[in-house]
């Protein structure tokens, strides 16, 4: 279809011969020619770096300098911004707002434990460790629009956000995982093909026991009793009725923390998960249960 | 010592780790992820540490080997853990829009020109793209099915009530998509939303 001269086209190219190295060429303009060192356009014979002086007998000033006065970069006094930088730890943000959409779309279930699992395979986080991702915070935006009754755990969070899960009938922990044990957890089927023991996971480094020991960050090594207090606490300070947990089909659900060194829920450290025949392996000599159970 | 027998009784049994049910799924998977339709929500971390060291930890293969139990009701958990390849069809709720302002398409009325599809995760094809540090920013509808010139000025018209002033458009009929100048998300969003979109 179309005019003549499309048509005369297509007949042409029937007949050519197949497309190969032999009958393509660059657009004119595409490539520019290198800079000839010999006998260019200069008459060469100084190798590119043209007629005496410093520039031709490599004894420039360094870079920076400014002709004998004291340069900018030795003026301004140093400061440390950059000091312990490659040390810090991350935390990758989750909105209230997005736990909400996530699960009102159905990609996070709400009647299980929601745990930095839950947000990886939900698509709202990319865990790699190596940038000393430590986990997840849970940050206050959509605070007022957070209704669901979940029961979370994160690895940083704020009093607001606390509150806004406590209201809406639900619990939030912040639980510690180190590099190793996240990784696990983000990816676990791939940590499963490996055939490897699950590890134990580590308790806190010194600069973070404050927070994971502190009730009024939920943190998972604090004293319930003392959590119990601070959630009426909190309640009062921010001026809502604090729903009774005891109560209520979601009881079971609320009440299930995991133990310090274990990583997944229902598995323990120590056993094996045998993808091909769908079975989990528990080892037997006690040494080894000794240690796995330290 | 004993940790490296303990491995090796199951070097066998973990050597093929595909579950059958997951191999069907990630084959059709596979293509799909091939034309990017679906989301890849795996990394590519590499903790491959050696669970024994082959030239230090030598195992004697005359020694009795570690003794284990095995438990298949416990799968249950390890099942729990693997995540689904493909995108959930959101629940049914009681009343629309959802607390965080989610609503399904209503459906729009019939001899419409156009169509707006949803995007896979079921929300509106509405983005923001910024350019030059900044300084240049679009709002993009993509997915825009039929008479794309018709929606286009329709939108704009809309648009241009909204700011009060003339607002740049851009047609792409070939990727279906249109470029407005300037912030207009939430207002696009909830045109197409009234449109039934």
């Amino acid at each position: 279809m179309g005019s003549m001269g499309n048509r005369k086209a297509l007949e042409m190219v029937r007949s050519m011969p197949r497309v190969s190295f032999v009958n393509i060429r660059d657009n004119p303009g595409s490539k520019k020619q290198k800079k000839i060192r010999g006998q260019g356009g200069s008459r060469g014979g100084e190798s590119g770096r043209g007629r005496s002086g410093k520039s031709k007998r490599d004894t420039r000033p360094p870079i920076g300098y400014e002709g004998g006065t004291t340069p900018f970069y030795l003026r301004i006094p140093m400061f440390p911004f950059y000091k312990n930088f490659a040390t810090r730890r991350q935390y990758l943000p989750v909105s209230l707002e997005k736990l909400q959409h996530l699960i009102d779309m159905g990609r996070i279930d709400p009647e299980e434990p929601i745990d930095v699992t839950s947000f990886v395979h939900a698509g709202a986080v990319r865990i790699n460790v190596f940038d000393r991702v430590y986990g997840i915070h849970l940050t206050d935006e959509g605070a007022d629009k957070f209704v669901a009754p979940v029961n979370l755990e994160v690895q940083w969070t704020s009093e607001l956000s606390i509150a806004a899960v406590e209201r809406s009938g639900g619990t939030i922990s912040l639980g510690y995982y180190d590099p190793q044990s996240l990784d696990i957890l983000s990816h676990p089927l791939q940590f499963f093909r490996r055939g490897q023991p699950i590890p134990k996971r580590l308790l806190p480094p010194k600069d973070l026991v404050d927070m994971y020991t502190d009730p009024s960050k939920r943190g998972y090594l604090s004293d319930p009793n003392q959590i119990k207090e601070d959630r009426l606490l909190l309640a009062q300070k921010f001026g809502y009725e604090l729903p009774d947990l005891t109560k209520g089909s979601r009881r079971a659900l609320h009440r299930l923390r995991k133990d310090p060194r274990q990583i997944f829920f229902g598995l323990q450290p120590g056993w094996i998960i045998n993808l091909t025949d769908r079975a989990v392996l528990k080892p037997v000599d006690a040494e080894l249960q000794e240690f796995y159970r330290a | 010592m004993k940790m490296a027998l303990f491995a090796r009784t199951l070097s066998n049994a973990v050597s093929r780790y595909v579950l059958p049910k997951y191999d069907a799924i990630l084959s059709s998977q596979l293509q799909a992820i091939q034309t990017r339709s679906l989301p890849i929500v795996w990394s590519s971390t590499t903790w491959h540490q050696e669970f024994y060291n082959s030239k230090t930890d030598l195992v004697d293969e005359s020694e009795e080997r570690t003794k284990y139990l095995e438990s298949k009701e416990d799968f249950k958990y390890v099942e729990r853990l693997i995540p689904s390849l493909e995108v959930p069809e959101p629940p049914k709720h009681d009343s629309y829009p959802t607390p965080s302002g989610w609503s399904p398409p209503k459906g729009s009325p019939e001899g419409l020109p156009y169509h707006v599809r949803r995007t896979r995760y079921h929300s509106h094809p509405v983005s923001i793209q910024q350019k030059h540090g900044g300084n240049q920013i679009w709002t993009i509808v993509k997915n825009v099915d039929g008479d794309i010139w018709t929606f286009g000025d329709k939108l704009l018209e809309h648009l241009e009530e909204v700011k009060g002033a003339e607002v740049g458009m851009t047609i792409n009929e070939y990727a279906k998509r249109v470029f407005y100048k300037g912030v207009f998300k939430d207002d696009v969003i909830k045109w197409l939303e009234n449109e039934g979109f």
